[in-house]
Order: C-alpha cells, then sequence, then structure tokens
C-alpha cells in the first residue's frame, strides 16, 4: 500500500524534473496568485445577503426576538397543512423559548426525523451567495440539513458575512469539525428533462428566520 | 466500462438516427448554454476569476507531490485513512477490501467519474455487494443499465417517456402506463432511495477538490444526497483522483466560483459541504470511519508533457455543452466515461490512441470550449496534438495519409500546387454554373453540406493583380 504512495510521488517528481521541493517552497510559491473576491452588489450585508437567498428558492421573515420563533414555526405549519412535529438542533439556544404542549420534539437522531419539521441555528450567513453555513456539533447534527422534509434556520443577523473567505478564517481558528455545510436554498434537481424540481433529496423547502443581532 | 471507443463513427450514425436521443439533446443544450451565459453575465469578476483558477490549477500541479503528502498527513491527524492506488485495478481492490473488513452488504453511492472510470460498481457486485447510486441521474441509469452520457447530468439522454416507463417496470411491475409528471417520478425515488440510505452500510462519494492544508474534502451536489451518503452509514469512502488537490479553502473558493456557474448557471450549488476525517469523538451523527482513496491512473505521466494542462480540468461538463459535434450525437457514441472535448482528450490517455483514434477528430476545432473553460484549458490545441500523434503513430487512414502526402508534395512545388488550385477552381465554377447540386464522388460531404462557393478568381491571382497595380502606380 505504501509503495504505491512512494511509487505515485516518485513519478510526480520524475514528471516534475526532480527538483527539490517542500511546502514552505510551495505556500511562498502560492502568495504569487492574487486573490479575487466579487464585487459585492449591494452596499448592505444583509439586504444582499436576503435577495441571494430568494435567487435560491428559499424564503425568509425577520422577527422581533427569538421568544416568536415557535410562534413563526407554528404560522409556517399551518400554511404548509404540517403536523407540528419538530426536531430541534442547538439545544442551549432552543430549549428555554416558550414551546407549548402542542409540539411534539423529536430526537435529532436519524431514525426519528423523516418528514419533521428541522429548526437549527445558523453559523453564518454569506451575503456574496446567501447560502446558510452550519457545522456539525453533537446537538445539531449534519443529518438535521437533510433527513427533514422542510426546514427553518435561525440566523440572527450579525452573523451574516460578506464571503466564504472570511468564514474560512473563523472556522480555521477554532479547528475544523467533521462536516461544514453551506446550504444555498431548498434540495434541487434536473435530471428529469432539466425540469428543476425541489425536494430531491433534502428539504422540499427553506425557510430563514432572520434575528435582530 | 468496456470501452467502445474504436466504434466511434459507427456510434455517431447510430445516435444522428435515434430519435429519443435527438430529443433529448435538443432540449438539454440550450438549457445549459442560456443559464451559464445568465450566471456569467451577472458577475463582472468572471474573467479575473478565471485567470485566477488556472493560475490555481497550475500551481496546485506544479507543487503535487508537496500538496498530496500534506493532504494525507492532515487526513491522518484528523482520524481518517488514505490508500493510494497507481491504477483501477487497485483502487477497485482498496473499496471492495474496506467494505468487506466491514462486511458490508449495501454500498450507496454518490456520483463519482472517478468510480465510472474504475467501473467500482462491477467490482462490488462480483463481490456480492449491493451497490446503489443515488443521484437521481445515476439512479436512472442504473435502473436502465447504462453508462452516464454527460459529467454532471448522467441521464440527459433519456426522456421523460423512457424514465416514467423505466420506473413503472421496476417500482412497480407494470407497464403501457400514462407518462408521469417529474414531481410524481422525483418524489418516488426519494422514497426508494430513503430506505436504502438507511439499510446502507457504507456511503462512497466523489469530491470535487481535495484542500491540502486541511486534509479536507469538499463536495457538492444539487440534490443533498452525498450529503446522506457520508453522513448516515458507518463508513465513508472518498473516491478521487491525485489531480483534485488545491492548497487551501480559498484557492477552493475560486473554484467553487467558477464551477457552479460553468456547470449549471448557479452562483453557488445547492449543497456545498467540506468534510474533514470521521465523526467527533461527542458527534451523533457521521461516519466511524473515513476512507479516501487516491487514484493515479496515468496522470502522473500526463503531468510530464504537452497534456498537463488537461489535468486542470474541474470536471464542469461547459466544454459538453457547448461542443456541437456532443450536441449532436450525445455522450455515448464517444464510447467511455468521458465524453465531449474533455473526454476526447482525456480517453486516449486512459484507453490508448489506438483504440479511441476517431475522438481527436470529432471536433471542428470552433473554439467554443476552450473560450468557455473556467480554467482556461487550450482543448482545440490538445486536440490538434493527439492529431498530430495520431498521423505520426500511423493510425491515420491510408487514403487520408496519401492525400497528406499527396498535398505536401503539391504545397513544395509552386509552378504545380498554382496549376492544381487553378484546375480545381475551375471545375468547382462549372459545377456552380451548371447548379450541379450532387455532384458524383462527393456523396459524404454533399449529403449533408452545400460545396463552398467558388470566388471570382483563385488567391494567388488576385495576389498577383494586387501587386500589378500597386506597382503600375
Amino acid at each position: 500500500m505504501n509503495g504505491s504512495k512512494e511509487a505515485i510521488l516518485e513519478r510526480i517528481r520524475r514528471s516534475q524534473g526532480n527538483t527539490k521541493r517542500d511546502l514552505e517552497t510551495a505556500r511562498q510559491a502560492r502568495k504569487a496568485i492574487a486573490p479575487v473576491l466579487p464585487k459585492q452588489v449591494d452596499t448592505q450585508e444583509q439586504a444582499q445577503f436576503l435577495g441571494r437567498l430568494e435567487l435560491a428558492g428559499a424564503s425568509w421573515e425577520q422577527l422581533a426576538g427569538a421568544s416568536e420563533i415557535p410562534q413563526a414555526a407554528a404560522r409556517f405549519c399551518s400554511e404548509h397543512g404540517l403536523p407540528k412535529r419538530i426536531v430541534l438542533g442547538d439545544h442551549a439556544f432552543f430549549r428555554d423559548l416558550p414551546w407549548d404542549s402542542e409540539w411534539e420534539c423529536l430526537s435529532p437522531q436519524p431514525q426519528y426525523i423523516d418528514g419533521a419539521l428541522a429548526i437549527t441555528l445558523a453559523l453564518a450567513g454569506i451575503a456574496e451567495t446567501g447560502s446558510l453555513a452550519t457545522t456539525s456539533t453533537p446537538e445539531q447534527p449534519t443529518t438535521l440539513n437533510f433527513l427533514p422534509d422542510q426546514q427553518l434556520v435561525v440566523l440572527p443577523a450579525g452573523r451574516i458575512v460578506d464571503s466564504l473567505e472570511t468564514l474560512w478564517g473563523r472556522l480555521r481558528a477554532s479547528g475544523l469539525p467533521r462536516t461544514v455545510n453551506l446550504v444555498t436554498g431548498p434540495s434541487r434537481t434536473a435530471d428529469i428533462e432539466q425540469t428543476i424540481q425541489l425536494g430531491a433529496h433534502g428539504p422540499r423547502q427553506l425557510h430563514v428566520i432572520l434575528l435582530p443581532s | 466500462m468496456k470501452a467502445q471507443s474504436h466504434r466511434f463513427k459507427a456510434n455517431s450514425q447510430q445516435a444522428l438516427r435515434d430519435a429519443d436521443l435527438q430529443a433529448a439533446l435538443g432540449r438539454a443544450k440550450s438549457g445549459f448554454v442560456d443559464k451559464r451565459a445568465k450566471a456569467i453575465d451577472a458577475l463582472p469578476e468572471f474573467e479575473a476569476l478565471r485567470e485566477r483558477g488556472r493560475q490555481v490549477r497550475a500551481h496546485s500541479l506544479a507543487y503535487l507531490d508537496v500538496y498530496l503528502e500534506r493532504f494525507s498527513a492532515q487526513v491522518e491527524h484528523s482520524g481518517g485513512r488514505v490508500h493510494w492506488a497507481s491504477d483501477a485495478d487497485e483502487a477497485r481492490r482498496h473499496i471492495v477490501d474496506i467494505c468487506q473488513r466491514q462486511q458490508a452488504r449495501l454500498v450507496i453511492k454518490s456520483k463519482t467519474m472517478v468510480g465510472e472510470e474504475i467501473a467500482i460498481n462491477e467490482a462490488l457486485e462480483e463481490a456480492a455487494i449491493e451497490v446503489v447510486e443515488t443521484d437521481l441521474g445515476e439512479y436512472i441509469i442504473q435502473l436502465a443499465k447504462e453508462p452516464p452520457s454527460h459529467i454532471i447530468a448522467p441521464a440527459v439522454h433519456k426522456t421523460r417517456d423512457q424514465i416514467s416507463s423505466l420506473f413503472d417496470r421496476v417500482h412497480h411491475q407494470r407497464q403501457g402506463q400514462p407518462t408521469r409528471a417529474v414531481p410524481d417520478l422525483v418524489d418516488e425515488a426519494r422514497q426508494v432511495l430513503r430506505k436504502k440510505f438507511r439499510r446502507a452500510d457504507v456511503g462512497i462519494t466523489g469530491a470535487n477538490f481535495l484542500i491540502a492544508e486541511e486534509g479536507s474534502a469538499l463536495i457538492v451536489t444539487n440534490e443533498g444526497n452525498a450529503d446522506l451518503c457520508m453522513s448516515l452509514p458507518r463508513v465513508h469512502i472518498v473516491l478521487t483522483s491525485i489531480d483534485k488537490l488545491v492548497p487551501t479553502l480559498e484557492d477552493a473558493s475560486t473554484l467553487v466560483r467558477l464551477l457552479g456557474r460553468s456547470a449549471t448557471g448557479q452562483p453557488m450549488t445547492t449543497y456545498t459541504t467540506l468534510v474533514t476525517g470521521a465523526r467527533r469523538a461527542n458527534d451523533t451523527a457521521g461516519p466511524e470511519e473515513f476512507h479516501v482513496v487516491l487514484l493515479d491512473n496515468g496522470r502522473s505521466q500526463m503531468l510530464d508533457g504537452p497534456f498537463r494542462e488537461m489535468l486542470h480540468c474541474i470536471r464542469c461538463g461547459a466544454c459538453l455543452n457547448h461542443c456541437p459535434v456532443y450536441s449532436a450525437i450525445g455522450g455515448h457514441a464517444y464510447g467511455w466515461v468521458y465524453p465531449g472535448p474533455m473526454g476526447s482528450v482525456l480517453t486516449p490517455h486512459f484507453i490508448g490512441l489506438d483504440k479511441s483514434k476517431d475522438l481527436p477528430h470529432a471536433c471542428t476545432l470552433n473554439g467554443r470550449c476552450e473560450a468557455v473553460c473556467p480554467v482556461k484549458i487550450p482543448l482545440p490545441k490538445l486536440l490538434r496534438r493527439l492529431r498530430a500523434a495520431s498521423f505520426e503513430q500511423g493510425l491515420t487512414q491510408p487514403v487520408e495519409r496519401s492525400a497528406v502526402g499527396l498535398w505536401g508534395k503539391l504545397a513544395q512545388r509552386p509552378v504545380a500546387y498554382r496549376a492544381a488550385t487553378a484546375g480545381a477552381h475551375r471545375i468547382l465554377r462549372v459545377i456552380q454554373r451548371l447548379d450541379w447540386q450532387r455532384p458524383p464522388f462527393l456523396g459524404a460531404w454533399t449529403a449533408h453540406r452545400s460545396l463552398p462557393h467558388a470566388s471570382r478568381e483563385t488567391f494567388v491571382s488576385t495576389w498577383h493583380r494586387q501587386r500589378e497595380k500597386t506597382h503600375e502606380r
């Protein structure tokens, strides 16, 4: 097995003319490649984020505070004719909200969350693309972004950043988790006659709840 | 997949006569082209990004050995394992071994062209392990027992009618039903595949990019199927090739900006996922084991020589969508895994030029593939190099060889050359005056095209006349 590693690296070195290189040389050489970041279209990051989010097929609303989340979730359920079955992400954030006894809260284990509404907390919003960033944590597993039929994502406005690069900088500082998910709109496929159909494998609807910073 | 590229001419003829295929291709073509154009018009920095993308790819290859070592060390550091494979057979053995050690009965897969390249499904099936494709397009062609015909839209050659009867037959054992609507078909696949996801022991995904500094894989899908493949089963295998490496997350971001727009016209693919190692100690989801299979399969040799730039490719499919030949015949006619312009350069390297000698000629040299390539691969130049190689190796037809030889001899004798072109010109004028639409011996040309319109005089006589005029003055 190691034999193949050495053989492959040896073939590459031979193809490169066997010049001596190391990681530091590579890093130095890379500095010659100037960064290119798309310019922001909207002067306001929040406005740009929401505009891109809509283009990607997601919806959003703004609330005055986190205590209004259960009401917003109830409205979403009644609008879409859904039972009040939910899976909550990040517990520290969601558990003290005023959920009344009508809500059935499921465990986030994969076998329980089919067909439920997931309510998760985003780590960041990316203004450039309208993407929501989340990382896998013990309380908010990555599967919450994919198994539910619908997803509500709570995003405090202060978490909106301009670009992917800013997000990477922050994540690197704290060490990368197993999964970083960038979600841009609901799941879709165009594999049948190029017709875009939402809800291929992941959520059919994606709704963002924006909180004040 | 057994290469059929030597049958390219016959396959193309057949494709042109296939009414269903022509209907499907007609629908697909303008869709891809228009969506890309719209997305690029909306981003004034696209050209600057393209240049940066090219530089990132060139740099990554220039230090490929260094970055591969860094990547591999980082994967092991985050609790994963790297398996190196010199060729397809070794990659298949790595994967079958991992699955057998896990006593896996069901493997779920998201789309990977490297998987097609090494025919991993066949290898797993031979080991009595069930494999299920989860990308809708791949699932459709797996049921139909066909190879993909496009690198990002594998079932683009299928009509809704065909998919509907395929699902009826496989899922319901019935036939002769009316064609079903798209939402109905998509939802049925979702339900069927959800059950497979729950039971699967191993998930295989490809990787769009590998990040050397972090030891991460970046994987994009619109459906979310790769994410389910990599988070539900207890083992996740990334099956990919050594050329997918880039130094940093910032470099991958540049390529992500180019990839979505070039492939589907999306500024960002719906699910863009960065995965690093296995599940962490307290995680409640994610695989217990994380493996990366790194395939070489001739790529390290391609680095040395005139086809190196082909390794810049990020597999967006834009060159296929903008190719008049691909648009006319579809992907299957090319006879192996990678179709269209990028495939016509890659296939001879993988299966041998002698078995795919027609592919470099399946090109009008209109240059659109190079113009739309997000990392500026000079595809027409590479195809011309393959044509030259094919001539040098004596792989071209005797008629063609003697014609080129004859032309070469003529071109070295100006008097004879002038006489010959003047003669040809005269014949063309006669044909034109007689309004002869189908002159004999030229059937292969005139069946699909008009003869070129003869100018009033030859270039050489125009040249002489102009010179005389200038001298008179």
